[in-house]
């Protein structure tokens, strides 16, 4: 799948950024609608076609007229694969119904600013046990706000901004969570009280 | 009227705790606030703020988040008025005269108006609440399983078509939720979909799901979209100004009066449809309130019916979702599931069941909505000044915050990284879905119906010995049932109608 520069059909490279976010930018992977809702169900069906498989390998009712184990699954995955197909018929062979009313003919997704956010609340959620609560979230909020201060302001004033607001907010949410709610956070200097 | 007299006194009792006051007045400061973000609705407010629920009762939860929920409605119009940025979906309309209001110089009358509908809307619906809420709650005692699993799968089916563009989306959405709900234990000695993950073994916890597909698609929207975004701030009003014409005058009120019993009748209708929601309300009794009115072609202009209509509207669907929710327990909206997220974790079966065992709780949340309006009217008088202030939050700045308090808040759910790496996930999924109109609300009303339908159903099925027939073919499920089915199939005609008339208006259009 090429996403930069790609000539195909169904992944273009797109020279602006939606909304008003005014960089240029080659990151944003743009899909058209239909294609991509059909591929996404496809890939649905597929997972639920094994989870309907799986529901045969369940616990057997012990007594006659008990549900047992298999009964709901197969209710509610029979369901779902069964509305997927009927997603997937009417994209094939009606495409002229299948887009929703008044629904965009494609759909664009920032996909490095995605994947840094995911990554970075990966590393977050591995990093809170070892660094400690208060570096850890000192460090995700810097990460985030600088740049995001960094569209109007200068990078010291940006800086200077971000860390005013997330000594402040750490301390919030320590009161919160650790003083106030008495949730086990992993401190690393901020005092711990025993309840 | 038994029911009332019977629990008046244990609820006024329960309402008389200092502690409890204190919760409902800090659950509307804080839903404010959250509602006058721009862009912030009430179930994403209510998602973030769930694990406050672990160290609460049964009582304060509920009423906390109530406030909240009451709060927020009222505080999406705050930047629908300053900012013409409507703060939720249900605060849209009243960007087309709060905006133009505040564009005049009348922002601050333009507050008020809205304070005084939403606490209207508000106090209104809850009387109707207590009637009906009180008769449904009797009438669905005749129920037994059969008839209660019938009502779950029609509250589906509304569910599944109301939210999003297309039904058959909705539909998906809601079998991937029900799905989602068998993992792990199955309550009949045996284990679902676990993969031999210890993890999985006592399933999705219903907050990672709650967090992860409403507060979730948010965070990352904000995150992603809106990293750039800089607000102008040229547009935004004054809503400070104390001069002779941003005074409410008594003809003033007295001329919104018919506005206020409409919308709050309207609101409280639309709330009481599963999934029609307070956007719903908002629009139909806008549009009402239109056609009602002798000079329509002043709405849009800056008129106060205009602001007063929707306001009282969406804050009456607030008790009206209430009453599907605590009697059938089909939750109307995103905010009234969670309402029902937290009922099922403290231990609470809602249900018809609930009027009858849980009678001073029911009536406590009666009494406790009027308590939370006088609350919201005392809030919104005294800190317009600040929350006018919130509204200026740029976007790109909150999804930080956002984020954290997801991650925080999953953390805190048994202190376990694995609770923030599922919200991770599954949030992803969802903000992926919501980019290709995959709503995300019927896969959470799904999951905490789940539950609810596949214990009726098994229960059903254990008392007819197994006999399907006996079940499904007894006359109020058997209605109720074909009535579920009308539903999905009249949803898909009606999406099928919209498609090919924009479709021949589109052929209609490109033609020389």
């Amino acid at each position: 799948m090429k996403l930069r520069g790609s000539d195909s059909r169904w992944f273009k490279k797109v020279s602006t950024v939606p909304e008003n976010n005014k960089a240029p930018s080659s990151f944003v992977l743009t899909l058209p609608t239909l294609p991509t809702v059909l591929i996404t169900t496809g890939m649905i069906f597929l997972g639920f076609a094994f989870l309907f498989y799986e529901t045969f390998n369940m616990m057997k009712p012990i007594l006659p007229g008990y549900p047992g184990d298999a009964f709901f699954p197969r209710l509610a995955v029979g369901y779902t694969l069964i509305v997927a197909a009927l997603i997937l018929l009417r994209g094939i062979l009606l495409p002229r119904f299948a887009a929703a009313p008044g629904e965009s003919s494609h759909v664009s997704v920032h996909w490095l600013e995605f994947l840094s956010v995911a990554a970075l609340v990966l590393v977050y959620a591995q990093l809170l046990p070892l660094v400690g609560f208060e570096l850890t979230t000192f460090g995700f909020m810097l990460i985030l706000l600088v740049p995001r201060f960094v569209v109007q302001h200068g990078l010291v004033q940006s800086v200077v901004k971000s860390v005013a607001i997330t000594i402040p907010t750490v301390l919030i949410l320590y009161g919160v969570f650790a003083l106030l709610l008495g949730i086990h956070l992993p401190l690393l200097f901020l005092p711990r009280y025993i309840y | 009227m038994d029911f009332f007299f019977n629990n008046i006194g244990g609820a006024l009792d329960a309402l008389s705790s200092v502690n409890l006051l204190l919760i409902m007045f800090a659950g509307v400061s804080i839903g404010v606030v959250l509602g006058a973000l721009p862009g912030f609705g009430s179930s994403q407010s209510l998602a973030l703020l769930f694990p406050l629920s672990f160290v609460m009762t049964v009582d304060q939860s509920i009423l906390f988040f109530l406030a909240v929920y009451s709060a927020v409605e009222y505080g999406s119009s705050i930047p629908a008025i300053l900012i013409r940025t409507p703060g939720s979906g249900a605060s849209a309309v009243t960007v087309l005269d709060g905006y133009a209001m505040a564009r005049q110089g009348l922002a601050k009358k333009a507050l008020r108006i809205s304070l005084y509908s939403a606490v209207i809307g508000g106090t209104t619906s809850t009387l109707i609440f207590i009637v009906a809420g009180t008769s449904l709650g009797h009438a669905a005692l005749l129920f037994g399983p059969s008839e209660l699993f019938a009502i779950g799968v029609f509250g589906l089916a509304i569910v599944g078509s109301f939210f999003g563009k297309d039904p058959l989306r909705g539909f998906l959405a809601t079998g991937i939720g029900l799905s989602m709900a068998t993992i792990g234990s199955s309550g009949f000695g045996g284990v679902r979909f676990t993969f031999d993950q210890s993890f999985l073994i006592d399933g999705i916890p219903l907050v990672v799901v709650i967090i992860a597909f409403l507060a979730g698609p948010e965070a990352f929207r904000l995150l992603v979209d809106n990293r750039r975004t800089v607000e102008d701030k040229s547009k935004v009003f004054d809503a400070t100004t104390s001069d002779e014409k941003n005074k409410i005058s008594g003809s003033l009120v007295r001329k919104l009066i018919p506005t206020w019993l409409r919308g709050s009748i309207f609101g409280t209708a639309v709330g009481i449809i599963p999934g029609a929601g307070a956007s719903v309300g908002a629009l139909l009794a806008y549009s009402e309130e239109k056609r009602w009115s002798k000079h329509p072609e002043k709405f849009g202009t800056g008129i106060p019916e205009g602001v007063a209509a929707p306001e009282v509207a969406n804050n009456a669907v607030v008790a009206g979702t209430l009453v599907p929710t605590l009697t059938l327990a089909i939750p109307g909206s995103g905010g009234a599931a969670i309402l029902l997220g937290v009922l099922v974790s403290k231990g609470v079966v809602p249900g018809p069941n609930l009027f009858r065992d849980e009678g001073t709780f029911v009536m406590t949340v009666f009494m406790g909505l009027f308590v939370i309006n006088a609350f919201i009217l005392i809030t919104g008088l005294l800190g317009t000044r600040l929350f006018s202030l919130v509204a200026r939050v740029p976007l790109r700045v909150l999804g930080p915050f956002v984020m954290l308090l997801i991650i925080t808040g999953s953390y805190a759910i048994g202190n376990y990284t694995a609770h923030i790496m599922m919200v991770l996930v599954l949030g992803a999924i969802g903000y992926l879905f919501e980019k290709i109109d995959i709503p995300v609300v019927p896969i959470v009303l799904a999951f905490i119906m789940g539950p609810i339908i596949e214990k009726n159903i098994s229960r059903a099925l254990t008392i007819s010995g197994g006999v399907l027939e006996e079940v499904f073919l007894r006359p109020i499920p058997i209605v109720i049932l074909l009535l579920s089915l009308a539903t999905f199939i009249y949803s898909l005609l009606t999406m099928l109608r919209a498609r090919k008339f924009e479709s021949d208006t589109e052929q209609g259009n490109d033609r020389p």
